[in-house]
């Protein structure tokens, strides 16, 4: 078994990886960037090495780059942390072939849940509950897509299959739009992906983004963490998460949780994953898998007293999940606030040097973040520079102390989103939860949203 | 000794513009008079454009290893000269001299795990 993890990331992340492996008594090596190396981790761990320049593609990206700095450091095991080749079944092959632990699941299972059609075919089989639609490529005839049309329901969106990030769909609203808007996304289509199959699924208008996060281990353990909202969202980057999720009924919860940790036994999942839905009038519908360690993990971390990234390098270790489902209770309440390096209220990436970190603190304050004084954000990567993660026994308590945390969080000389946390921390629609996926972006159109003095 | 004999020892060294003054004073005494300078205006050095040394810096990472014989300082080295090797497993990386140069310091070791980008030769 290993004794020595490689730390194939950057950032908070990579430093909460670090801290992780120190608390099961296990050596640590930072691979880094040239624009990396006075990274808070690189100057922690037991052994660092230099393997490329800033690009991700030369460095964080190269695979044979990261074998080979393991091989050369002696590390067994490797943790891939989000991003980068954390979702790179590819990677997870290579590891493993080169007789390295890769601190995740099997690869197969990064395979297939990365392929968005078979995620929903093994989804649907295992009883997971998926967005209603034509499920693959649309047939040609007008009749048959109108009746999968009729099926699915009105209002419904039309989606390119090489498509993504909302690029290639179309909503259409009554059935006499239907050919046209078909007829045109697969024209799109063709010429944007080189693929012109298009799907349907029902249209969802005021959904909430709720995950919920599952731990397996490879004797055939599979546990439910309970569920995050991420519904605050900009772009499809998550701006602020919570757990648990404001207003939906416990047993809602429970019932597609065991759906999740059904479906991670039948495919054989090994490690942290989190299984993302919409959320609309009392039904979840399955979006996508990750087969990672998520972003937002801590808000778990907080109301389920299980330290996720620890347990991550358990199961790689071969060891049991140290828990079991009737071990598992939710307490209390926890929110996380994303802290990036970029303009709070234009969104452009700020990076630059941190002349003074004041952290916040105070009881059920938590801070993830590699900064320090003087520490330079490099302009090369992610803008996330800090994760704030306020608990209290109720929401509002920590929303209270959220609010306290970001009032006292100075990071002198850096531009961050601290501002606009401060003011959504105040808006109504959030202090009433339960908010749309929408919502941060409508707020921001109205211009509900403007620096503080008012401009 | 007398407080006189203390003043003058410090008129003494503050007129000859010492910073510390230790001398032997009355039967077997020592005096020592250390001066409190008025601190002067830190100056702020204009920012010289440091001129970066020539320098030979690693292309890739790995295990330094010598030439045979190696690169010694003081040794001149010619362009695309091997001056030294990076070793990953069984893969072997020839270090090259991009301009010519006599070296004037070289900062690793046989045996040196050497990330990317380290300096491994500089030049005079």
């Amino acid at each position: 078994m290993f004794d020595t993890v490689l730390i194939a990331n950057r950032g908070e992340i990579a430093l909460r990886i670090l801290r992780a492996c120190r608390s099961l008594g296990l050596k640590t090596v930072a691979i880094h960037s040239e624009a990396d190396r006075d990274l808070r981790h690189v100057q922690l761990a037991d052994k660092s090495l230099c393997i490329g320049p800033a690009p991700a593609r030369d460095s964080y990206l190269n695979i044979a780059s990261i074998l080979l700095a393991a091989k050369a450091t002696g590390a067994g095991a490797i943790h891939p942390g989000y991003g980068f080749l954390s979702e790179n079944a590819g990677f997870a092959e290579a590891v493993e072939k080169a007789g390295l632990v890769f601190i995740g699941p099997p690869a197969d299972a990064i395979r297939t849940m990365g392929d968005k059609i078979a995620a929903k075919a093994a989804m649907r089989a295992a009883g997971v509950p998926c967005v209603p639609g034509s499920g693959g490529a649309l047939p040609d005839e007008d009749w048959r897509v109108r009746h999968i049309a009729a099926e699915t329901g009105y209002p419904l969106i039309v989606k390119a299959s090489g498509g993504g990030g909302g690029r290639g769909m179309r909503i259409v609203r009554r059935e006499e739009d239907l050919a046209g808007a078909v007829a045109l996304t697969r024209e799109e289509a063709g010429r944007a992906f080189n693929n012109p199959d298009v799907y349907i699924e029902m249209f969802l208008e005021h959904p909430r983004h709720v995950e919920i996060q599952i731990m397996a281990d490879n004797h055939g353990n599979a546990v439910m963490l309970g569920e995050r909202d991420c519904s605050m969202q900009r772009r499809h980057q998550k701006v602020i998460e919570e757990a648990p999720a404001p207003g939906i009924p416990r047993e809602a919860i429970e019932r597609v949780g065991a759906r999740c940790v059904a479906a991670c036994q039948q495919m054989g999942y090994r490690g942290a994953g989190t299984f993302e839905f919409l959320y609309e009038n009392g039904d979840f519908f399955f979006i996508e898998m990750n087969t990672r360690v998520q972003v937002e993990h801590p808000v778990t971390e907080m109301v389920t007293g299980i330290d996720i990234v620890r347990e991550q390098i358990r199961i790689a270790m071969g060891e049991p999940l140290s828990f079991t489902q009737s071990d598992i209770a939710m307490h209390g309440h926890a929110i996380e606030c994303r802290i990036n390096a970029e303009d709070p209220f234009a969104f452009t990436p700020a990076p630059g040097r941190v002349e003074t970190h004041r952290p916040p603190g105070g009881p059920g304050i938590r801070l993830d973040t590699h900064l320090y004084d003087g520490y330079e954000v490099p302009p090369h990567y992610d803008s996330l520079v800090a994760k704030l993660i306020a608990y209290g026994d109720t929401r509002d308590e920590a929303v209270t102390r959220m609010k306290a945390a970001l009032a006292e969080y100075e990071i002198g000389g850096l531009t961050t989103n601290i501002p606009l946390q401060r003011r959504l921390m105040d808006d109504p629609g959030f202090r009433d939860g339960g908010f749309d996926i929408h919502y941060l972006e409508a707020l921001i159109a109205d211009g509900g949203l403007k620096p503080e003095g008012g401009q | 000794m007398t407080l006189d004999e203390i003043e003058r020892a410090i008129a003494l060294a503050k007129s000859r513009g010492l910073a510390e003054l230790e001398c032997a004073i009355g039967q077997g005494g020592r005096l020592k008079v250390i001066v409190n300078r008025p601190q002067k205006p830190v100056q702020v050095a204009a920012p010289k454009a440091v001129k970066p040394k020539a320098a030979i810096r690693t292309r890739y990472f790995g295990v330094f290893a010598d030439t045979v014989p190696a690169i010694r300082v003081g040794d001149p080295v010619a362009e695309h000269q091997i001056v030294g090797f990076l070793e990953l497993g069984e893969i072997r990386f020839a270090i090259e001299a991009d301009k010519p140069g006599r070296v004037a310091a070289k900062p690793v070791r046989p045996g040196d795990l050497v990330g990317y980008g380290e300096t491994v030769f500089e030049f005079e």
